[in-house]
């Protein structure tokens, strides 16, 4: 099997099929074995997963240089994975290393009070035009700015379950979190987020 | 079922993960209680934008971009293991040097002392 004959899924919700997970682990041998070509067929399966991720944990262009820090801690990292989870669930973990990094730094704050910054009280980018919110991309704009409100481990959380599909033994494994916590704080940041985002359905039902 | 125990269990009635008897005991507070049910309305819509909205890529693939620092951080790797090669060596040399020495030593002694004896 060439690597040009490995298929490269882009899209698609996760919980990657057992396959999909197999072919990860010929990459990365393959990669491990001198095949620099399978580090850039991971790279483009995985670029859209990590960066819609860190696009909803970051806002703007740092998402861009923060999906290149995820892969070039992967490239230095990948001689000690270790194959115990799925390389899907290890990429994920150094994305949210990243991304809690850079919002730590941004907001100045300890290692252990990052998991409490407040919610912010300040209501969502309104520069957003209600009347296009019917719109895929303004719609997109939308969640991102009222999820831009909650705590960066509420976000996380958010993002792993409801916008890249994983389980909540994925999740477990990425936040290092055990399942009861991981259920009972999802469910807190979803009810954060439906009450954030409670003006905007009833511009969605008359859209 | 209080409201506020019904609203925990909103997340897990969901996604469908919530076993009997709690199931059926939201279900008929949820039929009696419309501030309940019109939060877990509200819920429902909420994931539903969510979860129907496309994964957020980049504008345009992004290997060219990382391609050098790719091609970067390898050859940075590499001459990491060239370094753990050279002290590999010297080290090597280092003990074999030291071997020599002690086996010259020892001859040159054994040599000495046959000298003194004749």
């Amino acid at each position: 099997m060439t690597i040009a004959e490995t298929s490269i899924a882009t899209d698609g919700r996760p919980n990657a099929p057992l396959a999909e997970a197999d072919s990860d682990a010929f990459l990365i041998r393959r990669y491990l074995n001198g095949d620099a070509c399978a580090f850039e067929v991971l790279f483009k399966k995985y670029q859209t997963p990590i960066f819609n991720l860190v696009s909803r944990m970051v806002n703007g262009e740092d998402a861009y240089d923060l999906t290149q820090d995820v892969f070039c801690n992967a490239l230095r990292g990948l001689r000690n994975f270790r194959g115990e989870s799925k390389f899907s669930t290890w990429l994920y973990s150094i994305a949210r290393n990243v991304c809690l990094n850079r919002l730590r730094q941004t907001s100045h704050a300890g290692e252990e009070s990052l998991d409490e910054i407040e919610e912010r009280s300040e209501m969502p980018d309104l520069s957003i035009d209600v009347h296009r919110i019917a719109e895929t991309h303004e719609l997109q704009r939308l969640v991102n700015s009222v999820l831009a409100t909650l705590p960066p481990q509420q976000r996380l959380l958010i993002a792993l379950r409801d916008f890249e599909g994983l389980s909540y033994e994925e999740i477990s494994q990425v936040t290092g979190m055990s399942l009861s916590n991981v259920k009972s704080r999802l469910h807190r940041a979803r009810m954060v987020l439906k009450d954030k985002f409670k003006p905007y359905l009833n511009l969605l039902r008359e859209g | 079922m209080e409201c506020q125990e019904a609203r925990e269990l909103m997340s897990d009635y969901f996604e469908q993960y919530l076993a009997e008897p709690e199931r059926f005991l939201l279900s008929e507070h949820l039929a009696d209680c419309g501030e309940c049910q019109a939060e877990m309305a509200d819920l429902e819509k909420t994931l539903a934008v969510v979860h129907g909205l496309p994964r957020q890529g980049p504008i345009n693939d992004l290997w060219p971009e990382f391609a050098p620092k790719f091609a970067e951080i390898r050859a940075e790797m590499q001459i990491g293991l060239l370094e753990r090669m050279r002290l590999y060596f010297v080290r090597l040399f280092d003990a074999l040097a030291e071997g020599w020495a002690i086996f010259v030593t020892t001859v040159r002694m054994n040599y000495a002392r046959n000298e003194r004896l004749t």
